[in-house]
């Protein structure tokens, strides 16, 4: 089940009929997309460049975005967010992700990760700050990744909490959390019940005033400098236990789903990402002329008309109910790979001078390997639909016994 | 016929025909015509919706058969010629050859230009007669086909100005079958016609020419839409070896990290492919589709079908390698696809590329002045041009269908020739 609520207003227009509904872009959606795109115009786009040489991102985007309606997609109206649903989010990793913007990542963890599992699963005393969350007032992280792990976390999650009367006391260490270095809430995996297992894990608010919780250093990335990224320490750090998200033990699955429709939105962004610069090298009248570059970027530009198509069809999955993990984790890898593969060819195309800073190009160079890690890496995303697709051969192993393949 | 119907048609006639097709290296032909006659009131009126909905219905089944070759020949019959001759035959040219077609009687196979080939060329014969030379490389559908239709460029000229209808069996017309590695069941031939007279109600005309990008991106799209079922099948199939077959003791191949991704990454591809080819069917159904739409469609399906084959092809070990094998066999015609000038890679990107680039870069113009040989020459080739429009003009008058733009479109291109004529200062014919 989706953590966005369902949406009234994605009516497909009569002209757009044959696209997954609700991906047909009727007024509502183009409205919306319009108003990103003026959001990235008036508030990152002008800062974009300095805010990525000094690897920071001002509080005020989160503001600005709040009062856009950008952060609050999947909050309902009446708990202070917009009430929108999945097609939406989709909507806006694609229009962030295509300018290529600082800061993307960031407003998206927030939108996409953090307000959606307050929505749907903090209690009343949280009530203000999902409000203030997805208002902008607040910044919110996701802290699960840890330095000794972040793709087999059942098993190696060694973050703990222990309940101390009405408190938990938890312990450990988070690393690589987007927002971590801005952030006033960040949404806590710890371990609270004994042994190994999917389980045994909650899902906490912890508010970075709350005594033990200690702010680590900002990491120094390869790329993404004005998507700032940070680790964090809980000693002994007290926190209310009714600042659970959930039941005790669920944070795991509870996270788990929202992870999926995050890896969808990410394969989307990387999409958009990618089209970007190949609207971009076709513009470029050297390469218009050329029949080999033509050529090369026309089958760019198909490959990536059949990943949005893939990646549209599974978000309307997702809009009706089922989000299929497995095709997420897929989605996200192939989409994540091709990319990758399309960027690379577009800074082919562009020549040696795409590694030189002035050319615009270099940021490209550095922040596209970033595609197949963040979110989950390409070969834990290929585990994951391996896993599903071992299933599959035992059954069909089973109906065809007897018959020779 | 309704889709149970088309897919029980499909599983027992076609499957069985396919697999005496590619063991004789013949094209089904036979179950081609048998599905007309059954299927002919939905499958042979294009320009209704229902007509594409059911060739897009048909066109997975026939890919899950297992043979491109078949799918291909069965396709093509039920497609484009039809189509062609539906919108812009004369009633002569109905009578002797779409009726016909429709009712499976005989066949009828397009002669697709590919990027970078000379077209053939139309010029003046004796008395009213016509004449067209030249040479198409890998026609889909020949031998075998009763009727072709070629794509003629007036002498002189510059791209294709209009098609014209010739009997395969003609002596003009020789035919070279093409001997591939794979798509066995599919009819290719090289074409050669030497001076091969064409009468007036043989052309289809300039309006014919026009219709051919869509024409042509609804054969792509139904033949991406075979290839993704013919990837489907060769997954499964992949799928049940490697989840059955012991690698060590209480271990199968799938159990293997590398043997899971290497499948996972199949998956994806054509997973990804199926979606893209579903969207842009699911978009034609409500209309037609642009040509660059369909182009990256099937620009697509072709590499991710050929990637998917190999990496079966890899994952069976030895059994990949018997030529007898089902995977094996849609690897061969994987590789032979591009052959077909639908979808020749060049012109796959070329088309493609209209979704970036607008139009086609335009050929340099020659820019020296001709000589009187020369313009004689141009004379001759603007006659011919007029001949073409004019039996445009006189095909929409006589067609059924009245073709009331393509009638416009022919006078008005008459005007054009009109006045080209005057320049060249030397009429050679005037339309009446």
């Amino acid at each position: 089940m989706s953590v966005f609520p369902a949406h009234p207003d994605t009516r497909p227009a009569a002209s757009e009929a044959h696209l997954p509904a609700p991906f047909a872009r009727g007024a509502a959606h183009l409205a919306f997309r319009e108003r990103v795109a003026r959001f990235v115009a008036t508030e990152i786009l002008p800062h974009a460049d300095a805010w990525d040489r000094e690897e920071r991102l001002p509080r005020a985007l989160f503001a600005a975005a709040g009062r856009a309606g950008l952060l609050g997609l999947a909050v309902p109206r009446e708990q202070g967010g917009a009430g929108m649903d999945y097609s939406y989010a989709v909507a806006l990793a694609e229009e962030l992700m295509r300018h290529r913007v600082a800061g993307a990542v960031n407003l998206m963890v927030q939108s996409n990760c953090v307000c959606p599992l307050m929505a749907r699963h903090a209690g009343p005393d949280l009530a203000d700050a999902l409000r203030a969350l997805a208002q902008g007032d607040a910044v919110g992280a996701l802290g699960s990744t840890e330095p000794g792990g972040g793709s087999a976390l059942p098993h190696t999650l060694a973050t703990t909490a222990v309940r101390d009367g009405d408190d938990w006391v938890i312990d450990g260490e988070k690393a690589y959390i987007t927002n971590a270095p801005m952030a006033d809430w960040v949404l806590v995996l710890a371990r609270t019940s004994a042994g190994a297992g999917p389980l045994t894990m909650s899902l906490i608010a912890v508010p970075v005033d709350a005594p033990g919780f200690v702010r680590g250093p900002q990491h120094r990335k390869l790329g993404l400098g004005g998507s700032p990224t940070g680790s964090l320490r809980l000693e002994r750090c007290r926190v209310p236990a009714r600042y659970t998200l959930g039941r005790p033990g669920y944070g795991y699955p509870q996270m788990s789903a929202l992870l999926c429709q995050e890896r969808l939105l990410i394969a989307a962004g990387a999409v958009a990402y990618a089209r970007s610069l190949v609207k971009e090298a076709a513009a470029d009248p050297a390469n218009a002329a050329d029949p080999a570059r033509r050529a090369a970027l026309a089958s760019a530009h198909a490959r990536l008309d059949a990943g949005r198509a893939y990646a549209h069809a599974a978000a309307a999955r997702v809009c009706e109910g089922d989000t299929d993990a497995a095709a997420c984790a897929m989605a996200k890898y192939a989409l994540g790979d091709l990319a990758q593969d399309v960027a690379a060819e577009c800074l082919r195309l562009r020549g040696p001078g795409a590694a030189r800073t002035e050319g615009g190009m270099e940021a490209v160079l550095r922040d596209v390997r970033a595609l197949t890690v963040f979110g989950g890496t390409s070969e834990t995303m290929r585990e994951m639909y391996g896993g599903r697709l071992a299933g599959a051969m035992r059954r069909a192993t089973l109906q065809m016994e007897g018959h020779p393949s | 016929m309704s889709t149970d119907l088309l897919a029980g048609f499909v599983a027992q006639r076609v499957a069985r025909a396919a697999g005496k097709a590619e063991r004789v290296r013949r094209p089904p032909l036979g179950v081609a015509r048998l599905l007309m006659r059954h299927a002919g009131p939905v499958l042979g009126t294009p320009g209704r919706t229902e007509a594409m909905d059911a060739r897009l219905e048909l066109a997975p089944l026939l890919g899950a058969v297992g043979s491109l070759g078949t799918a291909a020949t069965v396709l093509h019959s039920a497609g484009a010629p039809l189509a062609l001759l539906h919108r812009h035959a004369s009633s002569m040219l109905r009578a002797r050859v779409l009726d016909g077609a429709l009712a499976g009687a005989h066949s009828v196979a397009v002669a697709y230009p590919r990027a970078g080939e000379a077209p053939c060329i139309l010029r003046p014969s004796t008395g009213p007669l016509l004449a067209v030379d030249g040479r198409v490389a890998c026609v889909a559908g020949v031998p075998g086909a009763d009727w072709l239709v070629v794509p003629v460029q007036v002498e002189g000229g510059a791209g294709i100005d209009g098609l014209v209808v010739v009997r395969a069996s003609s002596p003009h017309v020789l035919v070279d079958r093409v001997h591939t590695v794979g798509l066995h069941a599919a009819a290719l031939g090289d074409v050669t016609l030497q001076d091969c007279p064409v009468a007036r109600w043989q052309v289809l005309g300039s309006a014919a020419a026009r219709s051919l990008p869509a024409v042509t991106a609804d054969e792509r799209l139904l033949m991406a839409s075979a290839m993704v079922a013919a990837m489907e099948g060769a997954l499964t199939r992949t799928l049940v070896f490697v989840g059955g077959r012991l690698f060590a003791p209480g271990q199968v191949l799938g159990d293997q990290q590398v043997v899971r991704h290497r499948l996972a990454d199949l998956m994806a591809d054509h997973d990804v492919t199926d979606a893209y080819v579903r969207e842009v069917a699911a978009e034609r159904v409500h209309g037609p589709v642009a040509p660059h739409r369909a182009a990256g469609v099937a620009l697509v399906a072709c590499a991710a079908l050929r990637r998917v084959a190999e990496g079966c092809m890899q994952l069976l070990g030895a059994r990949g390698f018997m030529d007898e094998h089902p995977v094996t066999r849609t690897y061969r015609d994987a590789v032979t696809l591009p052959l077909l000038p639908l979808l020749d890679p060049d012109t796959l990107a070329r088309d493609a590329a209209q979704a970036l680039f607008g139009s086609a870069p335009p050929v340099a113009a020659r820019r020296r002045t001709p000589d009187a040989h020369e313009l004689g020459a141009m004379a001759g080739s603007v006659a011919l041009g007029a001949a073409l429009e004019a039996s445009a003009v006189m095909h929409a008058a006589d067609s059924d269908a009245g073709d009331g733009a393509g009638a416009m479109d022919a006078a008005a291109g008459f005007g054009r020739v009109e006045r080209e004529l005057a320049f060249a200062g030397d009429i050679a014919w005037r339309a009446p």
